[in-house]
């Protein structure tokens, strides 16, 4: 996938860069030679340049890859397989939410976690109990 | 990879409801990460993510320190999260009571005002501490959790003046709730949904506390109910586990064969999958060994 996009993003661009080429010589002709007549560009010219920003294009969408499949478990940081969905389909929040649900969060966790009504006197105290439990 | 991890558990606020065994672990990676080039704005988010952590596990020097970078870099005059900061610290550190936290905080947020009004008063518009500084009034209503009643007079009182605020909803029916009020816990749940209706765990929340009525009155009706939620929840996010295992519950008190099949079958996926997190997977095995 990356080789094709890389090739036609190769193809493309040299093609742009000869139809300018081509276009600025030509130019450079009318102005020299024909300056009091009209003397529109070559038609292969124009069709030159539109070639070459339409395989710019599909070297684009090509290489646009889906999401990574590893995320990382948020809580312990254990690596943990995620979900692959195909790119450039539309986004179905049942199946978005995946991802998240892998890393063992989620975007209205805030909700829940409440760190504004945090009580830190009883965190602490119960973390300490676990330490001592712990020890033992 | 680990730096976008802590950002997501301070934005998450997983920080306050982390299980005790993987504090030492993200505390760890968190100083670790310190050291490292970071911008202005990861850096401070860790640092207050650090704050609370350290003052969790009792480092209380390397709170402050914390603490004081924060305030060297933001002037507490100016800033109300400082403020904010400043009375978690003094609330865990010292042996106060809540009620002179409180009033610390409010001496602060008094100064606070009071500077910037002077400041202001050229530009005309001046700051007032109970419309402006919303941090802080959510602060002070946190700090009156030791007597119910008054809790919930006063939690009531902060949902008038800012009535989307999600956490403070999800509190009051956890107060309602410990008190068992469930109609007023789902109502206040369900004041959440009106601001997030996308929110699944909320779904799962309420459908959670029906399922509890439920087993307590044996009402068919709360079940009903509780399906619903799930159904909603599980529709949100696919693999959402507590979604799952309450359609499973309450499928089985309904009768619903079918419904225990699909549900069986989604949480054999998910944990054939590893779809969600390894403690959450651990607590599907046992459901469903049961």
């Amino acid at each position: 996938m990356a080789l094709t996009s890389f090739v036609l993003y190769g193809i493309g661009v040299i093609l742009l860069i000869n139809s300018g080429y081509s276009s600025y010589e030509h130019r450079q002709l009318s102005k020299t030679l024909l300056h009091s007549r009209h003397f529109p560009l070559p038609l292969d010219v124009k069709m030159e340049a539109v070639v070459g920003c339409v395989l710019v294009l599909i070297g684009a969408i090509i290489s646009i890859q889906p999401n990574q499949t590893h995320v990382v478990d948020v809580a312990s940081g254990s690596v943990v397989e995620g979900y692959t969905e195909e790119a450039l389909r539309p986004i179905d929040m049942g199946k978005a939410t995946i991802r998240q649900e892998a890393m063992g969060t989620s975007d209205y966790a805030q909700i829940e976690n409440r760190p504004g009504y945090i009580d830190i006197r009883a965190r602490r105290k119960e973390y300490q109990e676990w330490l001592a439990t712990e020890k033992k | 990879m680990s730096l976008e991890r802590l950002l997501e558990i301070h934005r998450s606020g997983l920080y306050a409801t982390l299980p005790l065994h993987q504090i030492d672990s993200v505390y760890t990676l968190t100083k670790a990460t310190l050291l490292t080039q970071l911008s202005d704005f990861e850096r401070f988010t860790l640092l207050e993510l650090q704050f609370y952590l350290t003052l969790t596990m009792g480092l209380d020097i390397e709170a402050k320190h914390c603490l004081d970078l924060i305030c060297d870099r933001f002037d507490i005059t100016k800033s109300e999260r400082i403020c904010v900061l400043k009375s978690v610290y003094v609330e865990a550190t010292t042996g106060s009571t809540l009620r002179e936290v409180s009033d610390g905080l409010v001496k602060d947020a008094k100064e606070l005002v009071r500077l910037s009004n002077i400041a202001k008063s050229s530009m005309g518009g001046k700051l007032n501490i109970m419309q402006d500084l919303m941090a802080v009034t959510k602060r002070v209503v946190a700090l009156h959790h030791e007597d119910v009643k008054e809790y919930t007079e006063k939690l009531a009182l902060f949902l008038d003046l800012q009535p989307l605020d999600t956490e403070s909803w999800y509190e009051m029916s956890e107060v309602y709730l410990a008190n068992g009020n469930t109609d007023q816990a789902i109502h206040c749940l369900s004041e959440i949904l009106l601001t997030e209706p996308f929110a699944y765990n909320v779904w799962s929340r309420i459908g959670e506390v029906q399922l509890m009525t439920g087993f307590k009155t044996s009402d068919s009706q709360r079940f009903e109910e509780a399906k619903r939620h799930f159904a909603r929840s599980c529709e949100l996010c696919e693999t959402y586990h507590r979604g799952w295992l309450g359609l499973l519950e309450s499928a089985k008190r309904l009768g619903d064969k079918k419904l225990v099949e699909l549900s069986r079958t989604q949480l054999d996926k998910i944990v054939s999958g590893k779809l969600t997190s390894a403690e959450n997977i651990d607590k599907i095995s046992q459901i469903l060994a049961n």
